[in-house]
């Protein structure tokens, strides 16, 4: 039973490693890659309406902006250090959005106390949201 | 009176100390996916929890003996030992997922660097739990995340559909999609997972022995595992409407630590957001200790070395070493940079695996009479743990696959 044991470790430990090792996007994970896109934007949308409300402190709203770039710009990592499957189209097009979002939202945390100054950024994220959605219906 | 308000207080410490990182994550992505429909998930792995959490203070009230000492005369050494590793190294890797939260939290709180708070935090909490006896240990982490809350009336104030919420306590079978009802079973395994996280079961053991129970205190015992849980779980069940409230209609997946939190302040303003965070804070530093803890706790019982957190460090140096060794070692790990949240997945799937052999040697000795006398289960109490051990099995079984063919819950 301890052999047992220690087999199934084993094979879990292989397969995690396995796993981490893809650089193939397939249709699916192109399609998972959308809908992680759609939810960042919407989640900036919603992060930039709370820091126009004052409803955040500010430490929240940078701290919190700064962790939201980063996961975007992993995603685009992902997504730029691999090739898509056949039939998994639409990635040019989610790597511009995600650089385009990137870009709103570095300009959104230099003006985490200017709430003015995030009117300009809160509009194109929309944009950026209404398109991915698009996308997302078209599937 | 005193009794009463040992109760009270234990019960409070409980449902404090109930929510962890898994938790928050776990039921708040389950939310935003599944609205109400996992509410079933949450109240199986309250109700098992509270049948093994039982069973566990009244084995080491009757039988002076905790979990892993049991789990090498039950399972023998080999596989005990086998065990004792896997463990441990989920410890490990909680701890790990826990401290890089705690850091999280305060960055979003101060705006100071992470890594420094990181390894401030850690330090502060080795002082801690080096200078306090353990039911200060507890009482001081249990009873600040008593501010978790301001979850609960979040979720009341966003007025949830409690029909909704209540047909949720049926499990939906039938999902629109294969891709959907994968994820409908990785949530479910993750949330049944995150509430018999064995860390909980091995430092709840733990604490009785060390807290010198005797049988007089088996009420308190069974008070304390089901009302403290129970209160807990209602915890659990306010993060999952947060998700289906705040997140499922806008389309978001929350992924980072600090999006969870924003949606337990989020009817109300910058204040409670504080109060969230510090909630938060409380219940992920005190899973930090009690995974490091339970580390020592583990390999003390094990080899039968000596142990306790209220003897002199002097008398338990291997037990002193061990619990300082998993918060330098967890330290280590999450100063790699590895998300703390990508931990908390693996941690929790990984708990499922080996889950039924911690829990198996608890049921097969609070169901012998030689060991426990007249307090051993009755045959309700066997056949209902029976159940759970095989639901735990199965969901044991299933994890690994749902992981792998949901990419660890990417919707």
């Amino acid at each position: 039973m301890a052999k047992g044991f220690q087999a199934l470790l084993f094979t879990t430990l292989l397969l995690l490693i396995s796993c981490s090792h893809e650089k193939t996007r397939t249709q699916d994970e192109a399609r998972s890659d959308l809908i992680a896109s759609l939810s960042f934007a919407s989640e900036a949308e919603l992060l930039i309406d709370e820091i126009q409300q004052s409803r955040v402190t500010e430490h929240y709203a940078d701290g919190h902006l700064d962790y939201l770039i980063g996961e975007i710009e992993r995603l685009a990592k992902q997504i730029d250090e691999s090739s898509p499957e056949a039939g998994a189209q639409g990635l040019e097009h989610l790597r511009t959005e995600l650089q385009d979002l990137t870009k709103e939202l570095i300009t959104a945390r230099l003006n985490v106390d200017n709430p003015a100054g995030l009117a300009g950024p809160r509009a194109k994220v929309d944009e950026i949201r209404r398109s991915l959605q698009r996308a997302q219906s078209s599937l | 009176m005193k009794k009463l308000l040992g109760i009270a207080l234990g019960i409070m410490t409980a449902l404090g100390g109930f929510v962890d990182l898994g938790q928050i994550v776990f039921t708040t992505q389950a939310g935003a996916l599944f609205g109400y429909q996992l509410t079933w998930a949450i109240v199986l792995g309250t109700t098992a929890i509270i049948v093994y959490m039982e069973m566990c203070g009244r084995i080491a009230v009757v039988a002076k003996e905790p979990v892993f000492a049991l789990l090498r005369t039950q399972l023998g050494f080999r596989l005990g030992l086998a065990t004792l590793i896997a463990s441990n190294l989920l410890n490990l890797i909680t701890c790990a997922a826990e401290l890089g939260g705690v850091a999280i939290i305060l960055h979003l709180l101060t705006g100071w660097p992470e890594k420094l708070l990181l390894i401030g935090a850690t330090l502060c909490l080795a002082i801690a739990v080096f200078l306090l006896r353990f039911e200060w240990i507890e009482r001081t982490f249990g009873l600040t995340g008593l501010l978790m809350i301001v979850f609960a009336v979040s979720a009341v104030m966003l007025h949830p559909d409690w029909n909704q919420l209540v047909r949720g306590l049926v499990p939906t079978f039938v999902q629109p999609e294969t891709k959907r009802s994968l994820l409908y079973a990785y949530f479910a395994v993750g949330i049944f997972s995150a509430m018999l996280m064995e860390y909980e079961v091995h430092f709840y053991s733990s604490g009785a022995i060390e807290e010198d129970w005797t049988s007089e205190d088996l009420g308190e015992n069974f008070m304390v595992a089901a009302l403290g849980s129970t209160l807990g779980s209602l915890l659990t069940i306010a993060l999952l409407i947060l998700g289906a409230l705040v997140f499922l209609p806008r389309h978001i997946f929350p992924d980072l630590l600090g999006t969870a939190t924003l949606a337990g302040a989020f009817p109300f303003a910058q204040k409670a957001l504080v109060v969230a965070s510090l909630g938060a804070l409380a219940c992920i530093t005190g899973a930090s200790v009690e995974t490091a803890l339970s580390g020592a706790y583990n390999v003390c019982q094990f080899f039968n070395f000596e142990w306790g957190k209220n003897r002199p460090a002097k008398s338990v140096p291997i037990y002193t070493f061990t619990w300082i060794g998993m918060f330098v070692l967890a330290l280590i790990v999450a100063l790699t940079g590895v998300r703390p949240l990508v931990l908390v997945d693996v941690s929790i799937i990984f708990g499922m695996v080996i889950m039924p052999f911690t829990y198996y040697p608890v049921l097969k000795v609070a169901a012998d009479k030689n060991v426990m006398g007249k307090h051993v289960n009755s045959k309700f109490d066997t056949m209902i743990g029976v159940a759970f051990l095989v639901l735990i099995t199965v969901a044991a079984i299933a994890a690994i696959p749902l992981m792998i063919l949901t990419n660890s819950g990417k919707p």
